[in-house]
């Protein structure tokens, strides 16, 4: 791989080159998904994707939102908001490791440099009924990305398996840059000056730190949180499990918000999860029904492009 | 003709969970040399290796094949193997089809018993080449792999991915398709030292090639190398008395993590010591994996070793990077003691009322405020401060709503210990707020002080009430509560710590603190058997034979200490030479004394009566002995007590000898009997002896 052109010193540089890098490996460069979510799997092309026999590959961004995490932009390490930069291929090719290495050389990481380690973390996602195993990987002891073979997605048996990666972009921006504060991270360098994550990012923290710890309307969130679920079983059972999934990312966001407000007992907690869950499978099981009943395109021969 | 040759597996993978490495290199090898055993393989050694990406087994000197096997099967009697004319008989020739041979084919076996017609067969043995690839498949679907992996499109399983699978015997290759792999002889090397393939000519060679591939196979020698080169690090850093604590546990899982260790040594800011120990060591054990730097007194200095998996071009680099991880995570612990302590523990008793104990049971503080009540009164009553009690079960879950003990769980009791202190409550109060947890798990160590233990057991009775009070006692191996844990550390807390409370009473007292809301209305008596079901596993484990726990067991006693005192008793009664006896007088005793369901009229034991001198004697030392074990039975001295009846022996055998308990007069048999009931019953004051074996 050639290095790359952009400068892998700035968060916009790593996302340009990580793109470059994985749609050069035949991932389909996907936008984010335009609504809350906890992480990059549950974007439909890596959550749904993972069902049933197609083959897929893809990368993209994905914001994504864990409010309890929300540290009023004090923290130097922890957001409520941050970036995940997620690839997904399926079947997992037996060179993953080489490629995610090969992705890594592209930001400029020389692994006789950095002590770069694949470290055991299994992967158990209860809400979504996934599991999978894999690896954190350590780039000098900081964990930089998630590495995982997903073993069933919605209760279902995952044949053939996706390998799923996801890089913290925020961490790994500052371990690139060398930087102890995350609102110090250089996001881009122009003829302007530099602009950095906190000129982006540090007033949202504090505001919605504070929404999402004292103003949250809890009444309205349960009310929500109940309709979303309705809803969602509603679309189930009409066959449509794109809709009914995005009501399901809806719950689970206002399920995350009432813990941030710290309305969930334990045992309560419990059924909310399960609750999801439930969902979750159908939904699953009625996405792969609509993808058997259209007869699996993507298994089908491909025009190449010549 | 059978050669000897070494044999090497090797089954190269991505990496490894490090935690269960060695152990499954172990059960690898386990597996492989019961196989050679079971199929007449022998060799003269076998070792196992293991690194984050391989699985290896060598063995020595296995020999090339099975030895051959001999067969003989007999048939029918030569009489009735064939007739007059020599002819054979059906059974003969149905004999002869089940060998798969003719009649002609068929010997004749000769003893001194008769003749019979037989069948002898040499079957050569197979060779390795054909026997090694199922007996390393069997071997690799053998491990205790908790949770098996797919990848790709493929069906195989296993704990991660293989990459290439080595089998040699010798300097061949033996063919198999293993796991999905077809066998070869090459592997890999360091993932980024070594670029090239490594090509095995011969097993032994395998750690010399993979050494100079910069990979250490052999797991012990690896770990020793960390051991001495973290220790090494530091005592060239500092002066001598600079020592790196390392965890048994910790070091076999960097071992698991590492194929070329290289200790690096990094700090971190001194004022990080000002955060208790134990929320430093466990952001660098647990979260890091790196070893802390202590001094001579065991103090923690503001140093750490990490092991990296490479020689860096740049150490000072990786070493950088290593400090800002960890310096992220104790700012944290910082940040977090800094603001707990704004607030004194108290206050976080009230934030208890936010977490749910159980849906049923309340929360967190309505349990606080039960544990309050119940260890001030286990305080009182152990002749401990009471109000201490009272203080140190308030205080003892406060912690669980702190920002600390939210981001760092292992730091629950600790943490508030810590807090305790800051908030000048007494010595004895910090400590039990950190102890009560204790013993956490088997074999760790109970409360040191009575404070402790009051709220310890308060803890654990209160959870075993509220919880079999609802009704959701565990069932099979579902115990989500942890209730079988909780009823042996209360069990041990009383027995180790030597605290003489009735069960009974405590578990009337935990019932009482829920204040008549529990459904279950026979919530103390299930507990109670739950708990002394227990002491059973619980002296098995101890190497205490059963009939010695039998014969306590009988009793049913409820103050587990006191339980304790006659099991050691009847232990040492065992070892006198009189004890078989009296347990065979006793068991005689007990069965005339059960056989006999007429109600007795007499109703005490009348001297003359007696006839023979056995009769006298004995009764008279009963009255002895009773007047003698009276004081040391109220002073639970029960070794003094079983010692002293032990020379009961010889009027008993006596006794036995020379009187017919079952005379035909009514008012004598009475009176014996009523002899032996006395004899019986100063036994069961300390353990039914009749039930001891020799």
């Amino acid at each position: 791989m050639k290095k790359t052109i952009y400068d892998v010193k700035t968060l916009q540089g790593m996302i340009a080159t990580l793109q470059a890098y994985w749609a050069k490996q035949g991932c389909t460069i996907i936008q984010p998904l335009d609504m809350e979510v906890g992480a990059g799997t549950f974007h439909p092309a890596t959550f749904l994707r993972a069902i049933g026999p197609e083959p897929w590959r893809a990368a993209y961004v994905q914001p994504s939102r864990r409010p309890t995490d929300g540290r009023y932009g004090e923290n130097p390490n922890r957001v409520q908001h941050y970036y995940q930069f997620q690839v997904v291929l399926k079947p997992s090719p037996d060179d993953i490791q080489d490629l995610y290495l090969g992705s890594l050389h592209a930001l400029g990481v020389d692994p006789l440099t950095d002590d770069i380690r694949f470290v055991e973390d299994n992967w158990e996602s209860p809400t979504l009924g996934a599991w999978g195993l894999g690896w954190e990987v350590w780039q000098n002891g900081l964990e930089v990305s998630q590495f995982t073979y997903f073993q069933q997605v919605g209760g279902l048996e995952c044949k053939p398996v996706t390998g799923e990666l996801t890089y913290g972009l925020e961490r790994l921006a500052m371990a690139l840059q060398g930087i102890d504060n995350i609102y110090d991270l250089v996001w881009s360098k122009s003829v302007q000056g530099v602009v950095t994550y906190g000129d982006v990012f540090h007033q949202n923290e504090i505001e919605m730190s504070t929404y999402n710890f004292e103003q949250a309307n809890v009444d309205l969130l349960f009310q929500q949180f109940y309709a979303y679920e309705q809803e969602s079983q509603r679309l189930i059972e009409l066959g449509l499990p794109l809709p009914a999934y995005e009501m399901v990312l809806k719950a689970s966001h206002t399920f995350n918000l009432l813990d941030a407000r710290r309305a969930i007992s334990v045992t309560e907690r419990q059924q909310h999860i399960l609750k999801i869950r439930r969902l979750a499978k159908a939904v699953a099981e009625s996405y792969y029904q609509a993808r058997e009943k259209l007869g699996f395109p993507l298994l089908q021969d491909k025009k190449h492009v010549s | 003709m059978s050669v000897k040759k070494d044999f090497l597996v090797e089954i190269h993978t991505e990496e490894l969970p490090p935690k269960a490495l060695s152990r499954l290199a172990k059960s690898f090898l386990q597996e492989v040399e019961a196989h050679l055993v079971k199929l007449q393989l022998s060799y003269k050694e076998a070792v196992f290796y293991a690194t984050p990406r391989r699985l290896a087994v060598l063995v020595k000197s296995l020999m090339s094949q099975q030895p051959e096997a001999h067969i003989e099967r007999r048939g029918p009697a030569v009489s009735a193997a064939f007739d007059g004319e020599g002819k054979p008989s059906p059974a003969c020739l149905g004999f002869a089809k089940s060998c798969g041979v003719s009649v002609e084919q068929l010997i004749t076996i000769k003893n001194n018993q008769g003749e019979w017609v037989g069948f002898q067969q040499r079957v050569p043995g197979k060779t390795v080449q054909e026997l090694l690839p199922t007996i390393i498949q069997e071997s690799l679907a053998a491990l205790p792999i908790p949770k098996r992996m797919r990848w790709g499109s493929g069906t195989v399983e296993f704990v991660r991915p293989v990459k290439s699978v080595i089998l040699l015997y010798g300097d061949d290759v033996v063919d198999a398709k293993i796991l999905g792999v077809r066998s070869g002889r090459e592997t890999s090397g360091h993932r980024f030292h070594c670029k090239k393939i490594i090509s095995i000519s011969r097993p032994s060679a395998y750690v010399k090639y993979l050494e100079k591939g910069y990979v250490i196979a052999d797991f012990e020698r690896r770990k020793q190398m960390i051991a001495e080169q973290a220790q090494a690090i530091a005592s060239h850093t500092f002066d001598a008395d600079a020592r790196v604590e390392i965890s048994a546990a910790l070091l076999d899982e960097v071992t698991g993590l590492v194929e070329w260790p290289v200790a690096i040594l990094g700090d971190f800011d001194q004022r990080f010591l000002d955060v208790p120990a134990e929320a430093l060591i466990s952001a660098m054990q647990e979260h890091q994996r790196y070893f802390p730097v202590v001094d001579k007194h065991g103090k923690l200095l503001p140093h750490f070793v990490a092991i990296s998996n490479i020689e860096a071009r740049d150490m000072q680099h990786v070493i950088a990077g290593n400090e800002r991880v960890l310096r992220a995570r104790l700012s944290d612990a910082a940040f977090f003691f800094e603001t707990d302590k704004k607030q004194r523990l108290e206050y976080f008793v009230e934030l208890l009322k936010g977490s749910v104990f159980q849906a049923k049971l309340g929360t967190v503080y309505d349990k606080a405020v039960r544990l309050s009540t119940l260890a001030g009164a286990i305080a009182k009553t152990i002749g401990a401060d009471e109000t201490a009690g009272a203080r140190a079960g308030l205080l003892a879950k406060a912690d669980l709503a702190t920002a600390m003990v939210g981001e760092f769980p292992e730091m629950q009791g600790v943490a508030g210990s810590y807090y305790a202190l800051n908030d000048s409550e007494s010595r004895d109060v910090a400590n039990a707020v950190k102890e009560h947890y204790m013993p956490r798990f088997s074999g760790d160590a109970v409360p040191t002080n009575k404070i402790s233990c009051a709220v310890a057991l308060a803890d654990r009775l209160d959870t075993l009430v509220g919880i079999f009070g609802i009704n959701q006692q565990p069932t099979g191996d579902k115990d989500p509560f942890a209730l079988r844990r909780a009823a042996l550390g209360i069990l041990r807390i009383l027995i180790e710590c030597k605290i003489d409370l009735d069960l009974q009473l405590l578990l009337e007292a935990a019932v009482h603190g829920y204040q008549c809301s529990l459904e279950n209305t026979a919530v103390v008596e299930q507990v109670l058997n739950f708990i002394l079901e227990r002491l059973k596993p619980w002296y098995q484990e101890q190497a205490i034979n059963p009939d010695v726990f039998a014969s306590v067991a009988a009793l049913g006693v409820t103050r587990p200490y006191d339980f304790h005192r006659r099991i050691q008793a009847v232990q040492r009664f065992k070892q006198l030479p009189d004890a078989e006896s009296l347990s065979v007088a006793n068991k005689r005793v007990s069965n005339i004394l059960a056989k006999y369901d007429t109600p007795i009229d007499a109703k005490a034991v009348n001297a003359s009566l007696f006839e023979s001198d056995a009769e006298r004697e004995l009764a008279q030392k009963l009255d002895v002995f009773d007047r003698v074990i009276s004081p040391l039975y109220h002073d639970a001295r029960y070794v003094d007590v079983l010692s002293q009846l032990a020379d009961l022996r010889k009027p008993v055998d006596d006794f036995f000898e020379k009187v017919m308990v079952m005379a035909d007069d009514k008012a004598q048999r009475e009176n014996r009997l009523l002899l032996l009931t006395k004899l019986r019953s100063l036994f069961l004051q300390v353990a039914d002896v009749a039930l001891l074996q020799k």
